[in-house]
Order: structure tokens, then C-alpha cells, then sequence
């Protein structure tokens, strides 16, 4: 039988390893994808769900709705991502390259129309609100459905729909060129 | 009905660098879990260290209570000439010869 996230919570708050890995790996798609979401780039979501999964395993007492674990999940992942993303803002600005994204760029992949998709793709997501990234990649990406999306996130459903309707709005808008005249049907 | 609607407006985002990779995933999984098994067996450490100090503790304050105890069952002036003397010695910063410490020991015995 499948442990709810609320008894897991007690059980890592006794200090129970076994218990903190079991929920992180229920949850660590979801965190991979609200840290890409931000970031644009696998590696520094990678590196930014290690450091806030640790921070999860430290503050475990901070969790005071447990049955809600992963939205506090998705919170701290959210922080950690945002802070990253400040740091990456300020080297880029001073002109250091950052490691992660040089390998990123510089990885083997023959497909160029591939890449300069995933290029437009990563622009056209970076316009749209951190909210709206989240509830689009789950959604249109990851396929999960508004309920889901809701419990995890620990937003409402209309909210979810209202997030993934704008953020397919401004996405069309951003990639007009790529879209041959798709009805919107939100 | 809806989340088919949903459907129908879907944006393809498959070029994304987003699918799922089970050794990178794994890694990272593996990297959490090592970083957190080195945390709680700091924290087991620094916590027997506690307990430890604890117990040493309440075992100077044991120590303490006795030598009190002991301390009020002799009667008044004795070994108060050596414990001048000594105090004299520390001020001076003087180191005492077998002699000295010899005729203070006989003054307490007196």
C-alpha cells in the first residue's frame, strides 16, 4: 500500500532517510519541472532540486500541512529556482559564463532545426509568469490534469485552467509563426 | 469532457530539453540522499556529543555537591595555612622546592 505524503512527513520528522526518499522520488518530476519552468536549462534544474530537496530534508519541521507536502515541495523548489536564477542574472551581467549553460550549449546534437526550436520554445516560455510556466509544462508537457495540478501546486483548479489558458494565449503569440492557424479552444 | 478541451489547445512542447532521464534523475536522487545521510550522521554525532557533555555535567555537579559536603565536615582552620601559602606561591608566580612544600604540609598537620 502507498504511504500518504502526510505519513511520510512524520516519519522523515522522527528522521526517517528511507521514508524522505520515498518522497522525493513521488515528487522530484514535479520539482524538476517548476525548476526547469525557470530556468530554461536541465543542468541548473538539476543542481537547484539537490540543494532544495536537502533544504526539504533540514526543515522538515517548517512543513506544518503534511498532507500538502508537495505544494510546500513545490514552494521551497520555487525559492531555490528564483534564487538561481538571480545568481545566473548577476554573473551573466558581469560577463562570466556560466559553466552549466556553456555545457549545455556546447552539447553534441546534430539536429540545429531541433535546437532553434527548443531555442524559441525556451525564449517564448521566459516571457510568460513563473505561475503560468509551472501549470503549462505539467499540463502540456508532463500531461497531468488541472486536479492534479491543483493539489500539487496548492492552487485551485480555476486557477490552474486560468494559468494554462493565458499562458497558451501568450505562447501562441510569441510563436505565431510556428502555429498554422490553431483555433484556440480554452 | 474538459481536460479533452484542454487537450485540443495543447502546445507542443517536446523540443524542450525536458524528458524524462532516469540516469540523470537517479543521479541527482543519489546525490540528495548521500548529502543527506552525511547530514544525519553529523547530527547523530554532535547529538552523543550533547548527551555526553550532559552526563559530564551532571557528574562535575555530583562532584561538586560532595566536595561541599566534605569541605563542611572539617572543622575550620584546618589547611587554611597551606591554601595561604599556595595562594602566595601563585601570586609571587613562585615555584615552591620539596622543602617549602614539605613545611606547609606540616603547618596543616599541626
Amino acid at each position: 500500500m502507498t504511504e500518504s505524503d502526510a505519513t511520510l512527513v512524520a516519519r522523515i520528522q522522527e528522521g526517517d532517510a528511507a521514508a524522505f526518499e520515498m518522497l522525493m522520488r513521488r515528487h522530484y518530476r514535479m520539482a524538476f519541472l517548476i525548476a526547469l519552468s525557470q530556468l530554461q536549462n536541465r543542468h541548473d534544474a538539476e543542481d537547484v532540486c539537490q540543494d532544495a530537496f536537502v533544504r526539504c530534508w533540514e526543515r522538515i519541521g517548517e512543513c506544518r500541512q503534511p498532507a500538502r507536502a508537495s505544494a510546500w515541495i513545490a514552494a521551497v523548489v520555487r525559492n531555490a529556482a528564483h534564487n538561481r536564477r538571480e545568481f545566473l542574472a548577476v554573473r551573466r551581467a558581469e560577463g562570466i559564463e556560466v559553466a552549466g549553460s556553456l555545457a549545455a550549449r556546447e552539447r553534441p546534437d546534430s539536429d540545429a532545426e531541433r535546437r532553434e526550436l527548443q531555442t524559441r520554445l525556451d525564449a517564448a516560455l521566459g516571457c510568460l509568469r513563473a505561475a503560468q510556466r509551472e501549470v503549462v509544462m505539467l499540463h502540456d508537457f508532463e500531461g497531468w490534469q488541472h486536479k492534479e495540478i491543483a493539489e500539487r501546486l496548492g492552487i485551485s483548479v480555476l486557477m490552474s485552467r486560468r494559468h494554462l489558458s493565458d499562458a497558451r494565449k501568450a505562447l501562441r503569440l510569441e510563436l505565431a509563426d510556428l502555429f498554422t492557424a490553431t483555433a484556440d479552444h480554452d | 469532457m474538459t481536460e479533452r478541451r484542454d487537450s485540443i489547445g495543447r502546445v507542443d512542447l517536446r523540443a524542450l530539453d525536458a524528458a524524462p532521464d532516469m540516469e540523470r534523475d537517479e543521479a541527482v536522487m543519489r546525490a540528495v540522499m548521500k548529502r543527506i545521510v552525511a547530514t544525519a550522521q553529523r547530527d547523530l554525532e554532535l547529538a552523543r556529543l550533547l548527551r555526553l557533555r550532559r552526563a559530564m555535567l551532571a557528574m562535575a555537579a555530583v562532584l561538586a555537591a560532595l566536595a561541599v559536603g566534605i569541605a563542611r565536615e572539617i572543622p575550620r582552620g584546618v589547611g587554611e595555612t597551606a591554601v595561604s601559602a599556595v595562594a602566595g606561591w601563585i601570586a609571587a608566580g613562585h615555584v615552591p622546592s620539596n622543602g617549602e612544600l614539605l613545611a606547609a604540609l606540616q603547618e596543616t598537620d599541626r
